[in-house]
């Protein structure tokens, strides 16, 4: 019974169409050797939200917009902790990152603490709503990736959200993977709170060539997105069809 | 249906009536737990990571997992409900039990020392496939449930099956 239970797990596997992939770590805990850029002395590791690098930098694969300036490892200017002592992205793009509007208590310790933990920086509602309102989100420089399932992806995500499985990558890795060395900012959500697959689809997209000093985990996630009763977009990317319950503009 | 002959000290309600609610009650119950997670293993999978007992250097060990265990739930259910080689499926149902059930006591011993508070308050879904439940709701069940795999384990004229022991010779015209 056991052989027959897993033989037919097994077949199911491979002939469906939400098959796992059985080799695959489906919970990386850290990015991969080859884009840890940082190293121990850089200002940034000092706070302990970069991973400490095997490397001085040199072996990363996708050069960015911005240069490599967002890389220098020993005394650069890679990442300067803020007041709150979250890790900020240097300049970048056409404006200045703004100096922490998150208030200190409105990320959860746990959840910084946890994305620290696997070399990720974390976003708070504020700004991650103010990003999205930039027009640069509008010319694809600052990215929003939706890392819930299809079915949740389609009941409401934030409008112009791109969806990422991060279970079912080749889901959607075509259309994201061209845009990732052109992106500023990605910024990587779920539900929230406890929910890890936005850690895993940044770790993911990370493997993939994304520059680690441009992706973020928008902490509060999709319920706090909606509960601050901001533009929900449903169905497909574009769809323009916004639920009935937001007031604000998108 | 004939009444069959009764052997010496064994009641034939064990093995008819009482057997066959038993059977009904583990076999509907596994079914439909295995039937709930087997058809997108996602989320049972990040249920069974959560507990972390397996190994993260072994990724295929717990994508295996994930993708088999519902199947060995539903087909043991499924041959305990039709009467297919009860010993076998009720066998399969005890050991899966305990491995669940300890599980389930590790995981909630973890929060308990990591959160405090009473025992009983401890909740959460155990990847069982009933969603969130309460621990001092799920382990009785799940002893419960035990308890019920006697009977199919201990019969020996079970009524009312198709083949209940694989193994014996089919009888001579």
């Amino acid at each position: 019974m056991l052989l027959a239970g897993t033989g037919l797990g097994l077949l199911v596997n491979s002939l469906g169409t939400r098959g796992l992939d059985l080799g695959r770590d489906h919970f990386p805990s850290r990015p991969p050797a080859a884009h840890q850029v940082f190293t121990e002395s850089s200002p940034g590791a000092a706070g302990g939200s970069p991973p400490p690098a095997a490397s001085t930098g040199a072996d990363r694969l996708e050069p960015t917009s911005a240069g490599t300036e967002a890389l220098q490892p020993v005394g650069g200017e890679a990442l300067a902790p803020a007041d709150d002592g979250e890790a900020r992205a240097p300049a970048t793009g056409s404006e200045t990152p703004p100096a922490s509007t998150t208030p200190a208590d409105e990320l959860d310790g746990a959840v910084v603490e946890r994305l620290r933990s696997k070399g990720l920086q974390a976003l708070g509602l504020a700004e991650a709503e103010a990003w999205w309102r930039d027009p640069l989100t509008t010319y694809e420089a600052y990215l929003f990736v939706d890392a819930r399932d299809d079915a949740h992806y389609a009941e409401g995500h934030i409008p112009g959200a791109w969806a990422f499985d991060p279970f079912r990558p080749e889901l959607h890795l075509q259309e994201l993977l061209p845009l990732l060395p052109s992106s500023e900012r990605i910024v990587v959500y779920c539900n929230g709170g406890a929910c890890e697959d936005s850690e895993n689809a940044a770790l993911t997209l990370l493997a993939y060539g994304a520059d680690p000093s441009h992706v973020w985990v928008f902490a509060g996630g999709i319920t706090a997105w909606r509960a601050a009763g901001l533009p929900i977009e449903r169905g497909a990317r574009g769809s323009g069809e916004l639920e009935a319950s937001t007031a604000h503009d998108g | 249906m004939t009444a069959e002959p009764r052997e010496a000290g064994r009641t034939g309600a064990a093995d008819g009536w009482m057997l066959l609610l038993a059977r009904l009650a583990l076999g509907g119950t596994f079914v439909a737990m295995g039937a709930a997670k087997a058809g997108d293993p996602v989320p049972f999978l990040k249920l069974v990571h959560e507990y972390g007992l397996v190994p993260e250097q072994l990724p295929w060990l717990l994508n295996g997992l994930a993708v088999t265990l519902p199947w060995v739930e539903l087909v043991c259910g499924a041959l305990l409900l039709a009467g297919v080689g009860l010993r076998g499926a009720a066998a399969c149902m005890v050991a899966l039990l305990v491995v669940f059930s300890g599980a389930i006591l590790w995981r909630a011993l973890e929060i308990l020392e990591a959160q405090g508070g009473p025992f009983c308050a401890i909740h959460f879904d155990c990847g069982c496939g009933s969603g969130d439940q309460f621990v001092c709701a799920k382990l009785p069940t799940n002893l419960l449930l035990l308890a019920l795999c006697w009977l199919p384990l201990r019969a020996r004229r079970p009524r009312w099956c198709l083949r209940a022991d694989l193994l014996a010779r089919a009888p001579r015209p």
